[in-house]
């Protein structure tokens, strides 16, 4: 079985909202329902920064809110993967929403890949799939001076998940001076440290800062910031959480 | 000390007398050297100066988000993208444009006069977050490049009785 392969170039026009960038292309209006249980990989980059993306399939979300890599080019794979670890079944729209909060008309490159997860032997259906990540990325983030334990985390989509997962947490900065901590709950996991100085949203595996983290259904993760550096700094930041269970 | 009459009296009399060569005006043009100067960046695609701290200061206020290595912040247009569709969710036609993008080419250090500096600063993201200066002057280059697709937009909003600001 041949997976499905969408890539496209899409300007966002200044100060609105694309609710699926897919369905604004004729041509590819045809693979907005996935043929067959797959494997969603979504890769995407955009020209400028100040747009932002929600990836989901169905009535599920496996993006939420994301910023994406400032680049002249297409996505690198797999360095601009935005999540490659959902799954969709058969018949699942594909949705991928832009929204552009600038003046200006921005450029969205995305690739979407739907792998499929059944052999030549499926006659259709919902087959038993593994759970999803859920993917969050953000950034620039401002960070003035004298900034105490800002929450990144504060009132997004996943700042608890409702089952249990793995977290996963990359973070960049855009010159030396922050330092993050992790608290689950009242847990505190990872103490105050330094992290990458890449200056841009961050990549799998390059700049992981905390791994392997496990997180109780509906615990608080609490990602927190300081800057002592004695001016402004920008952030970025990447969370995943990798469900132990389908919902 | 002379005055500046004074001072252009004693030259064209050096001048009259000795400056077959044009030496004069080469050692004068010379001593002016760094006076009203100033060093900045130059953005390598669209000659506008950035600010003499680029580079030290990256990553603190300049090129938030390009990566860990300086190149040029400047706004460029992409031709090559088609503008936005026009739907009924774009209200005003300013909407509409070929999207504009980071050009990331290289900077160059360089000494320059002030005046040329000023007349030719490029505005930079910190100034303008949300691109509305920047937008003010890419946009009419747009409606004035005849390869682009804006003008051709723009007829097909006043024909569909459309206004435009």
């Amino acid at each position: 079985m041949q997976p499905v392969i969408i890539q496209d170039s899409i300007a966002i026009a200044a100060n609105t909202i694309n609710e699926n960038v897919i369905a604004s292309n004729d041509s590819l209006r045809g693979l907005l329902e996935a043929p067959f249980p797959g494997r969603l990989r979504l890769l995407a980059v955009i020209s400028a920064t100040g747009l932002r993306i929600d990836a989901g399939y169905g009535q599920k979300k496996y993006a939420a809110s994301c910023d994406l890599r400032v680049s002249t080019s297409t996505p690198d794979d797999p360095l601009d993967v935005v999540n490659d670890e959902a799954y969709c079944q058969a018949g699942d729209q594909m949705i991928l929403r832009a929204v552009n909060t600038t003046a200006g008309s921005i450029t969205l490159r995305y690739i979407l890949q739907i792998i499929p997860v059944v052999d030549d032997s499926y006659t259709g259906g919902d087959v038993e799939l593994p759970p999803d990540v859920l993917v969050m990325q953000r950034g620039p983030v401002a960070v003035a001076n004298n900034t105490v334990d800002l929450q990144l985390l504060d009132g997004l989509t996943w700042e608890r998940v409702n089952t249990p997962s793995i977290l996963k947490v990359f973070m960049t900065q855009s010159a030396a001076g922050i330092l993050r901590q992790l608290y689950i709950d009242q847990d505190r996991i990872a103490p105050p440290s330094a992290i990458s100085l890449n200056n841009r949203i961050p990549q799998d595996p390059f700049d992981t800062t905390i791994s392997g983290v496990e997180v109780p259904a509906n615990a608080l993760q609490q990602l927190q910031v300081s800057n002592a550096s004695g001016g402004s700094l920008n952030l970025f930041w990447k969370t995943k959480n990798a469900q132990l269970v389908r919902n | 000390m002379l005055t500046e009459q004074q001072e252009q009296e004693l030259l064209e009399n050096v001048r009259s007398v000795t400056d077959h060569m044009k030496m004069v005006d080469e050692v004068f043009r010379q001593m002016r050297v760094g006076q009203n100067m100033v060093l900045a960046f130059q953005c390598g695609h669209s000659g506008l100066y950035l600010p003499a701290d680029y580079v030290k200061n990256w990553g603190r206020g300049y090129g938030v988000g390009l990566g860990p290595h300086p190149v040029s912040e400047v706004l460029d247009t992409d031709y090559f993208t088609a503008p936005p569709r026009i739907t009924e969710d774009i209200e005003d036609f300013d909407q509409i444009m070929h999207p504009v993008g980071n050009t990331f080419a290289q900077v160059d250090y360089m000494l320059v006069e002030e005046t040329a500096f000023q007349q030719n600063a490029a505005i930079l993201v910190k100034d303008d977050p949300k691109m509305r200066r920047r937008i003010e002057v890419i946009r009419p280059k747009q409606l004035a490049n005849s390869k682009g697709r804006l003008r051709v937009l723009q007829v097909a909003w006043i024909e569909a009785g459309k206004a435009l600001k």
